[in-house]
């Protein structure tokens, strides 16, 4: 089984070559190889990235001379990969791995957007598992903005509203979104991330987190305390962390009711008994704030400073000082 | 030779059943040798599988650890062959539970020091659990010559977790069910796992048995196993992603037999299965040309 026989049955794959994520003026440098064949069968075979890596710079440097026996090596791995892994979905979402890798490989691990846009263009297929496990391999491996651009074209095309993989898509897109710290500043990007949040089913605490969120920078109290009023049952059932999340917002919005029912939480939880752990200093970070004192505010983000993320502190000084200059 | 974990937050969600079929492939189909240890000492299943009993003064795995733990000379632990590739090293004798049960009351009397210093360091690099590993791991190896040691450990957060979690086992499968409790329960004990200095734990999780209707309380369900949604937690890991076994009217607890009935590329479980070990058999094997 060859590349081109392996790719259609398992993707619905039809004429493609190994350098379909890059452009034309990069796949004439490997061109003056004329090694297209053999190229291609390593390019789309289920062979690790290490060992894949090897052959290809073998395979440009010219040191590999029977490369009729490669291929047929090559061939017998697509054979044992279709007999190992016969439920598609399965196939698939391992396959995607080698898929990414390959372009991990041409691109020298520097994958830009670029390369999606020449892979959107360059390939054509229906089959919808292929677009959810290339968006899933991309999510995967924190190319946030990349996935970003394939959702939408993937919502757009192949995965409606009623597939039952639209939810994960519309998790991979609000955590995309949530990466880059743009959306503090930024009100369209805040617009999406809430209209995201609400469209989630089944992941209650970046759903919750990020309603909360969206009602602290809208600096809406009220919205705020009706949510945590709603969802106090399921806030109780987080880990400290997670709480300690939703503390720090309520800090940030600086009432008194908010800070009070969110601390009783917490001690209901036992903070106390993290003495001495990063939850404690956070904790402790934040109350410093609640009672203005700078000192130990300092101290607390100097000891913090690798381990947490202090975006939303940051939001929160720049509105605090430009409260103090009105 | 790799080591590889089978361990479930909670139990009846299809980890032996996972092991064993995964096992019986390995062996079968793939002739890798194999050995399955019934490190379930508090409520043994695969032990039962036993079909020749030796005298209880022999060196099963459960005297063994007692053994061990005693600073006693250790003998050479009980094996049984089940098949031409697989070896079975039951826990104990299990027709005669008296003595069973006073060696596991023995046992206990180490188990809170073991529980208590398992994540200390004895060097830069290791801990305690990882030495005790290592020394179990060498005694098994001493017993013959396998492909893979699958290690079917007992539920919950307890000794036995803390040992085979040890950064030495090469492979931990995890196998919770559809629900919230084995979810979260499970990425609760992935989230206070230490991070390893020397090797990150490989994970291979699995959720069994998916139920054939789909309701919308399972809405992201595997993406929650998968920690699509936690990031942050996934990346201490070396994550080889979530499977779905699919419940199968055939197959019942701890049955070894049922699969030989069950046909290739024609039953979802099956295939399933012969996805899960051919996964862990291509995690060890570098796919060379």
């Amino acid at each position: 089984m060859n590349y081109q026989q392996f790719l259609e049955k398992l993707l619905n794959i039809e004429n493609i070559d190994y350098a379909f994520c890059i452009s034309k003026k990069d796949k004439q440098y490997f061109e003056k190889y004329n090694t297209n064949d053999i190229l291609n069968n390593l390019a789309f075979s289920p062979v690790n990235y290490k060992e894949k890596k090897r052959i290809f710079n073998m395979l440009i440097n010219q040191e590999i001379k029977d490369t009729k026996m490669l291929n047929g090596n090559i061939e017998l791995v697509f054979e044992r990969f279709r007999e190992s892994y016969n439920i598609k979905d399965i196939a698939i979402e391992k396959y995607m791995i080698y898929f990414y890798e390959w372009i991990l490989i041409l691109t020298d691990k520097n994958i830009t957007l670029e390369n999606v846009k020449f892979l959107k263009k360059n390939i054509t297929t229906n089959n919808y598992l292929f677009w959810y496990h290339l968006v899933k391999v991309f999510y995967n491996n924190s190319k946030f903005k990349e996935t970003l651009y394939l959702v939408k074209y993937v919502k757009k095309e192949y995965i409606k509203k009623d597939n039952y993989l639209y939810n994960d898509l519309v998790l991979y897109q609000l955590i995309s979104l949530k990466n880059d710290k743009e959306y503090l500043k930024d009100t369209n990007i805040q617009k999406k991330i809430c209209k995201l949040s609400k469209q989630l089913k089944g992941f209650e605490y970046i759903q919750i987190l990020t309603l909360l969120e969206c009602a602290f920078l809208q600096h809406n109290i009220v919205d705020f305390k009706q949510l945590v009023y709603r969802y106090k049952k399921e806030i109780l059932k987080w880990n400290i962390y997670q709480v300690l999340n939703v503390y720090e917002l309520s800090v940030y919005l600086q009432d008194k009711e908010i800070i009070n029912e969110i601390s009783s939480m917490l001690n209901f939880k036992d903070i106390g008994s993290y003495n001495g752990s990063e939850e404690y200093d956070i904790y402790q970070f934040l109350n410093a704030i609640v009672q203005d004192d700078k000192h130990k505010i300092q101290f607390l983000y100097d000891r913090l400073r690798n381990n947490f993320d202090f975006s939303h502190y940051e939001l929160f000084r720049k509105i605090t000082i430009n409260l103090k200059r009105i | 030779m790799k080591t590889v974990l089978f361990y479930s937050f909670k139990g009846g969600v299809g980890r032996t059943q996972t092991l064993l079929n995964s096992a019986k492939y390995l062996a079968e189909v793939k002739n890798k040798k194999v050995a399955i240890v019934d490190f379930d000492i508090y409520a043994p299943g695969v032990s039962y599988l036993s079909a020749n009993q030796k005298p209880e003064n022999e060196e099963y795995f459960l005297k063994y650890l007692v053994d061990l733990f005693q600073d006693n000379e250790t003998k050479k632990i009980v094996t049984e062959k089940l098949s031409d590739n697989l070896t079975l090293i039951p826990a104990f004798n299990m027709q005669n539970i008296k003595p069973y049960h006073h060696l596991l009351t023995q046992l206990s009397k180490y188990l809170f020091s073991i529980k208590q210093n398992a994540h200390n360091e004895v060097d830069s690099l290791s801990t305690v659990a990882d030495n005790i590993f290592e020394v179990i791991k060498s005694d098994i190896e001493n017993t013959g010559e396998y492909d893979y040691i699958f290690f079917d450990a007992r539920t919950g957060l307890t000794e036995v977790s803390d040992i085979l979690f040890s950064q030495y086992v090469d492979l931990k499968v995890i196998v919770s069910s559809y629900n919230d409790q084995n979810i979260n329960g499970t990425n609760a004990v992935l989230d206070i796992l230490p991070e390893m200095k020397l090797n990150k734990h490989k994970i291979l999780r699995i959720l069994s048995p998916k139920p054939k209707k789909s309701r919308d309380e399972f809405i992201g369900i595997k993406a929650r196993a998968n920690l699509d949604d936690n990031l942050k937690l996934r990346s201490k890991f070396e994550w080889l992603g979530t499977y779905e076994v699919p419940y199968e009217d055939e197959i019942v607890i701890n049955d070894f037999k049922s699969w030989e009935n069950l046909q290739d590329g024609e039953n979802d479980y099956r295939d399933k299965i012969i996805a899960i070990a051919n996964t862990i058999d291509d995690i060890f094997v570098d796919t060379l040309i």
